[in-house]
């Protein structure tokens, strides 16, 4: 086969078929004209090294079929300064999501802390930092050829930027988001079980044992739920820290079911029943008197945090600003 | 670290892009095929890369300002392109455009 059919063979392989045979009888001519011009400038026929050199100089044919394709940047100019943006959001979460849970680990005295640090440093923190940059980068091409329409980008507003504000920087704002939502996703990995963490038996002492109580199984998809809005909210927050009355109207989707879980928990008390080992019973009941009296603490600051919350966000939401 | 020759041909590049552009309309009010467009153009001191005319043809009739046909010549098939009613159009626009773009650099530089 002679050259020149090679060259165009690997050049179609390229091509959308609907253009194939176009745009290959195209190339034809003009590289049949370039080796022609050449042949006229020499007064011969080229060899075949010439003409293997004519080709080599018109192009890789990936390079040839990649100027006839429709998209010639996988994120153009326009989306590319908000590309770099979710990538450093991206890295920041690959970096906490591999380092929290080793110091977890390492201050609840599972592994040897070095062992893990260099586990999230060089295992956990690669394998995420690309499946999220990677996910970050799809998600950016297909924006960029509209398969994902994200009006966000260009029906923004002025005034829907973060008020500036001297006591919490916007800087601050972000990196609660950010906290809030590892922590948060976190705790739906270890919910649903998909992240394990060996909790032991839950013995006190060797003692008593603690025994969930049936209300947290009553509550597992409510809780899920619960936390999913969590997430979505600090997610808001972190994207777009200046929609004030978008975020307060998560703040307040949050905060009501924060309530509404601490209101059915306080009916449910309590959330732990202990049964004794080797305590006796008397000792038994008061360490159950006492963990009854923490829970119900527990439940009053809960109750009025959720309160003061949804009293925050309903203001954010009416004033409209940080 | 990009050199002063790197920076300056990057930006003379740049330049040159749209008012290729202008030349191949320009060029093409009298139909003619790739080959011939292009040494058109080295004659009168316009030298552009074949791997980019060719795409930038397609480009340019794609959005209607190009018509094309392929015909016999030289005992060999070739495309041939001219300006579309619409390219007149747009060629008479942008010819104005560069002429005050040139006005304005002229007192300017």
């Amino acid at each position: 086969m002679d050259l020149l059919d090679r060259y165009l063979g690997a050049v179609a392989a390229l091509l959308p078929k609907a253009q194939r045979e176009d745009i290959v009888a195209e190339l034809r001519d003009l590289l049949l004209n370039r080796i022609e011009e050449k042949e006229e400038a020499l007064g011969r026929p080229l060899t075949d090294k010439e003409r293997e050199a004519v080709l080599k100089d018109f192009g890789h044919p990936l390079a040839v079929a990649g100027r006839y394709g429709p998209q010639r940047s996988l994120i153009g100019p326009t989306l590319y300064p908000f590309y770099i943006f979710a990538l450093k959001i991206a890295l920041a979460v690959a970096a906490a999501i591999s380092i929290i849970p080793a110091l977890a680990a390492g201050l609840l005295g599972h592994d040897n802390p070095a062992r893990l640090v260099a586990n999230a440093l060089f295992d956990h923190f690669p394998s995420s930092a690309l499946m999220l940059g990677g996910l970050v980068t799809l998600v950016a091409a297909g924006i960029e050829r509209g398969w994902t329409p994200l009006t966000g980008l260009t029906e923004w507003k002025v005034s829907d930027l973060p008020v500036p504000n001297r006591k919490k920087g916007l800087f601050e704002t972000r990196f609660n988001a950010l906290f809030e939502a590892v922590v948060v996703a976190l705790f739906i990995l270890w919910w649903t079980g998909l992240w394990k963490v060996d909790v032991g038996d839950l013995t006190v002492k060797g003692a008593v044992v603690l025994k969930p109580s049936a209300i947290w199984q009553t509550l597992y998809w409510p809780i899920l739920a619960w936390s999913a809005v969590q997430l979505v909210s600090a997610l808001v927050t972190l994207v777009q820290p200046g929609r004030v009355r978008l975020r307060a109207v998560f703040e307040l989707a949050v905060g009501a079911g924060g309530m509404a879980m601490t209101t059915i928990l306080w009916k449910s008390l309590p959330l732990f029943t202990l049964e004794p080992l080797t305590a006796s019973g008397a000792d038994t009941a008061r360490l159950e008197h006492v963990i009854g009296l923490g829970f119900h603490v527990t439940m009053l600051v809960a109750a009025i945090t959720f309160a003061c919350q949804i009293g925050a966000a309903a203001w954010r939401f009416y004033k409209g600003a940080r | 670290m990009p050199t002063d020759t790197d920076i300056f041909e990057s930006l003379r590049q740049e330049l040159r892009r749209g008012t290729l552009i202008l030349a191949v309309l320009a060029q093409l009010k009298v139909e003619r095929y790739g080959y011939s467009l292009r040494q058109a153009l080295a004659e009168v001191g316009l030298e552009i890369d074949e791997g980019a005319l060719y795409p930038m043809l397609r480009r340019l009739e794609g959005q209607g300002l190009l018509t094309s046909e392929w015909r016999e010549e030289e005992k060999r098939k070739k495309r041939f392109y001219r300006l579309s009613t619409e390219g007149e159009t747009v060629l008479e626009r942008l010819a104005a455009e560069w002429r005050a773009i040139n006005d304005t650099l002229q007192n300017l530089i």
